[in-house]
């Protein structure tokens, strides 16, 4: 097979573009049975000869997360020469429409719309155009339960859950004797998100344990600031990339996993499964995506007090978990790598290359 | 009683049974009695008659005049046969004319006329497929044997898939069943079109002499459209040296031989190239793919190529001046520039088979697409049928309403559930087999004014290409074309049509067949030489007098 990502350069997108996209592209290439290229989205629209023969001979196009504007006309043209066509959501749809900055005012100028002339007055909305686009499709793929119930009914959805490329996360662990590091990944990708109360929280237990230093990673720490506590209990990293994260992961004692909103519900499950890919004992929310995890780290309901208890438990016992995360969890981790699991990831892409199941679809 | 008497009791007992089959109109049981009673006995005169009458019916008025004139000759003064028989002369010579009106091959396209069914296969055409299917699978060296008998294997191909589709039915797939009928009727209408272009006498001037080079000059050289891309195609394809620009510069190129440029009035720098290569003596063409004078306002091109202003209405008129001969795509335009005292010829719109989109086989779908594309029908006019394509699309489950290419007509079929209705933004054209894929019923509403009028037959020669049936209505060349749909002027004939359309899947696909076998003689490689005999003439008469039209 012969796979194409289409995907954003948004540096709010890299991080799921390196999940969703390079990390499976990476493991095809490595099989030595598959092609896989990623191209970037505006490349893609425009229609650079280099990515038009490149595309030409795929036999699958994964257009990533932004499958609505000028991407409708450009999937139907591609569409119209063969190509099966995976559009992959990782977002709620209200993230996702309100991220297409890279979309904006472009349709005019592309070449596909210079060939088909004028376009009527009427313009759809993204959400409509969004909906065209998957009725096109062949299949869609999602990085959640919730999310595949919110597509099911324009195109065949299959939850194609996020995998890792486990290279990435064996960086040698950085000694810190007598400090516990409390670490929450503030990436813009609707991966982590803040309840309130948990800032809060986390501070208190910073004060009423000294030796625990909360490390906030890609975005300045929001609320009431550093409260109180001297700046080496506090860390921040405001303009982390997402490359360095893994690196840093394995520093950790303690990892979290805030989910909050309708959105944070729909979100993927690599944050924990980092974690324990990181042999890093974890809280999470009792949220869908972190459900299958719940005997590998503690699921906890989004109150204050609740996660006070949660985090005091693992800063107090914190031996005890880290041994615990070595075990079972990072075996269980291992088996999530995305090399392993590529005949499951192959066998989803193979069902675009059937007919379509829904009658309303375009053939 | 004698065996004479017990054959004549049973004759007359199966006219009695064909007459009653009539009355309940079971066409194909009565036909099969009477062409047999034929066969047996071909001076029978009552099968002679009912057998002229059905082919008068079906439109073959030539077969129905010679089974008259042999009923007649038997019986000359019966005054109902000599009614017939004036009736049929005065229809012409329509039709096909069967040597053997009563054979199986002619009954069978008589019921596929009459009904719009296809015509089930033949036992025969079965029996010898399975029998050649069965001395190769037994024999020591199969592929030996499919290589002696290629020529039978191509003729029995449609019988072959037949065996195919009983198979896969009875092994409980309808699916793949589907898929090999639709394989089955793909391979017969190229077989048919195949027959139709041996009949067909290709008239190859001998007057193609002119290889030079050829100038076209279009108002967006970078991206084409179809009418000019084919021009270029075809004129290679005859030994011509063909380029597109946009502009001609004295200084910097080379003087072409003759320059077809289209629609000149919709850029500045055409009527300039025009001013200065008919200054240099270069024979011109132009061409036009619309009636500009009279497009309406609301047209959505009108801004662009309309004379809305003073200065695009005169290169309009200098245009036509400086051109030694203007070509146009519809008989309506035609009459329109030579009544306007210009030298005109009719260049048909055509289709190019190298484009592969063209012969791609659809997928099967269990519904269906009743389709509007935007251009030439306008969102007016899909408006003023919507009603009756709602009543429809309402009545039957199984059906789907696809726009193409204008969000705003998309939006006429709000109240139907999104599952039922599908919009498809518009492709270049080269594309645009891909989008007619998606439909199995074309509508082509459009207002009776002048402009419409001249609508070019373009679209649903592309729908007959791809074997899709159409509802149109009446404009000229609709109603010249008038192969493999049906037309349409009242609201009643629109909801007629359409129903019949999408209840009877034979029947669309007869009517698709039948408009896949016409589109055949306008595909570029035959129908391109209309573009050499524009260039012909423009060569050796700068500036005729009179107006050339294609037989």
């Amino acid at each position: 097979m012969n796979i194409v990502y289409v995907c954003s350069p948004q540096e709010a997108d890299r991080e799921s573009v390196r999940l969703r996209c390079h990390n499976l592209a990476g493991a095809l290439l490595a099989s030595g049975w598959h092609q896989a290229s990623v191209v970037d989205l505006p490349a893609f629209l425009e229609m650079e000869p280099g990515v038009v023969a490149l595309v030409h001979q795929a036999d699958v196009l994964v257009i990533h997360r932004y499958a609505f504007g000028p991407m409708l006309q450009t999937v139907q043209y591609w569409k119209a020469h063969g190509k099966r066509i995976i559009v992959d959501i990782d977002l709620h749809e209200r993230d996702l429409l309100a991220r297409a900055n890279l979309l904006e005012a472009r349709a005019e100028t592309l070449p596909l719309a210079r060939k088909t002339g004028p376009l009527p007055a009427a313009h759809a909305l993204r959400s409509e155009e969004l909906r065209f686009t998957l009725r096109l499709a062949n299949l869609v793929t999602v990085c959640s339960p919730r999310l595949a119930d919110d597509w099911s009914a324009y195109a065949p959805t299959v939850h194609l859950p996020d995998y890792l490329n486990l290279d990435r996360y064996l960086a040698v662990r950085q000694q810190h004797p007598g400090e516990i590091w409390i670490g929450l990944m503030m990436a813009g990708d609707g991966r982590t998100e803040l309840f309130p109360g948990l800032v809060d929280t986390l501070l208190e237990v910073a004060r009423l344990r000294p030796q625990v230093r909360v490390h906030i990673y890609g975005s300045p720490l929001p609320g009431s600031g550093l409260n109180g506590l001297s700046a080496d209990q506090v860390v921040l990293y405001n303009n982390l990339s997402v490359e360095e994260w893994p690196r840093l992961l394995g520093n950790l004692n303690i990892g979290l996993a805030p989910l909050s909103s309708e959105e944070g519900m729909r979100a993927g499950r690599a944050r924990v499964l980092e974690y324990m890919a990181s042999k890093v004992p974890w809280i999470a929310s009792n949220a869908q995506p972190f459900r299958e995890f719940e005997r590998y780290g503690i699921l906890a309901s989004n109150d204050p007090d609740t996660w006070m208890r949660a985090l005091l438990q693992l800063v107090d016992h914190n031996d005890q978990y880290r041994a615990e995360a070595g075990g079972e969890a990072f075996l269980y981790a291992l088996g999530q790598d995305v090399r392993e699991n590529l005949d499951r990831i192959l066998s989803i892409y193979a069902r675009s290359l059937t007919d379509p199941t829904y009658f309303h679809q375009v053939m | 009683m004698t065996f004479q008497t017990a054959q004549e009791a049973e004759r007359k007992f199966r006219k009695i049974m064909a007459r009653t089959y009539l009355n309940q109109n079971r066409l194909e049981d009565a036909l099969e009695i009477y062409a047999a009673i034929l066969r047996s006995d071909p001076e029978d005169g009552d099968a002679l008659l009912v057998l002229g009458n059905l082919y008068l019916a079906a439109g073959d008025a030539s077969t129905a005049g010679a089974l008259y004139t042999r009923a007649l000759a038997l019986n000359p003064k019966d005054l109902a046969l000599q009614r017939q028989c004036a009736l049929a002369q005065s229809e012409g010579a329509t039709g096909s004319g069967e040597s053997e009106p009563a054979g199986e091959a002619a009954v069978a396209r008589l019921i596929e006329k009459l009904t719009g069914k296809t015509a089930p296969m033949p036992d025969a055409e079965l029996e010898k497929a399975a029998a050649l299917l069965d001395r190769i699978v037994h024999s020591d060296n199969p592929a030996e044997m499919v290589a002696l008998h290629l020529d039978e294997i191509d003729d029995l191909l449609p019988a072959l898939i037949e065996l195919n589709i009983r198979q896969a039915e009875s092994d409980g797939r309808p699916d793949l069943a589907s898929g090999l009928r639709n394989l089955q009727q793909n391979v017969t209408l190229q077989k048919e079109a195949e027959k139709a272009e041996n009949a067909e006498v290709i008239v190859e001037s001998p007057s193609f002499t002119f290889k030079g080079s050829v100038l076209l000059l279009t108002a967006d050289p970078e991206h084409p459209n179809a009418r000019v891309s084919l021009a270029a195609a075809c004129l290679a394809s005859h030994g011509c040296q063909v380029t597109i620009d946009g502009a001609y510069d004295p200084a910097a190129d080379a003087r072409p031989d003759v320059v077809i440029s289209y629609n000149p009035h919709t850029q500045p720098r055409l009527l300039e190239s025009l001013a200065s290569l008919a200054a240099a003596d270069v024979p011109l063409i132009v061409d036009l793919d619309s009636d500009f004078e009279n497009m309406p306002i609301s047209h959505p091109l009108y801004p662009l190529t309309g004379l809305n202003t003073p200065q695009r209405a005169r290169a309009f008129t200098a245009s036509l001046l400086l051109s030694g001969l203007v070509t146009v795509n519809s008989p309506r335009l035609a009459e329109i520039i030579h009544s306007a005292g210009h030298p005109v010829q009719l260049v048909p719109d055509m289709w190019n088979r190298k484009n592969a989109l063209w012969t791609r086989l659809p997928g099967t779908r269990p519904i269906a697409n009743i389709g509007w594309i935007s251009g030439p029908s306008q969102l007016e006019d899909l408006a003023s049928i919507r009603r009756v394509v709602l009543r429809v699309l309402r009545e039957l489950p199984n059906t789907r309403m696809v726009v193409v290419g204008d969000l705003n007509a998309y939006r006429l079929f709000d109240t139907l559930p999104e599952q039922r209705r599908l919009f498809l933004p518009a492709v270049p054209e080269d594309e645009k087999p891909y989008l007619l894929s998606q439909i199995d019923i074309l509508l082509l509403p459009m207002r009776n004014q002048p402009f419409f009028q001249a609508t070019s037959d373009l679209p649903l020669v592309e729908a007959g290409v791809k074997g899709i049936p159409w509802i149109a209505s009446p404009m000229p060349a609709f109603r010249d074309w008038h192969e493999g749909g049906m037309l349409a002027d009242s609201l009643e004939e629109w909801h007629q049509a359409l129903r019949q359309l999408a209840l009877d899947a034979d029947l669309r696909a007869t009517l698709g067949k039948t408009g896949g076998v016409a589109a055949v003689r306008r595909e570029m490689s035959r129908s391109g030489r209309h573009w050499m005999e524009a260039i012909q003439q423009a060569v050796s008469v700068p500036h005729p007098t009179q107006t050339r039209m294609p037989a």
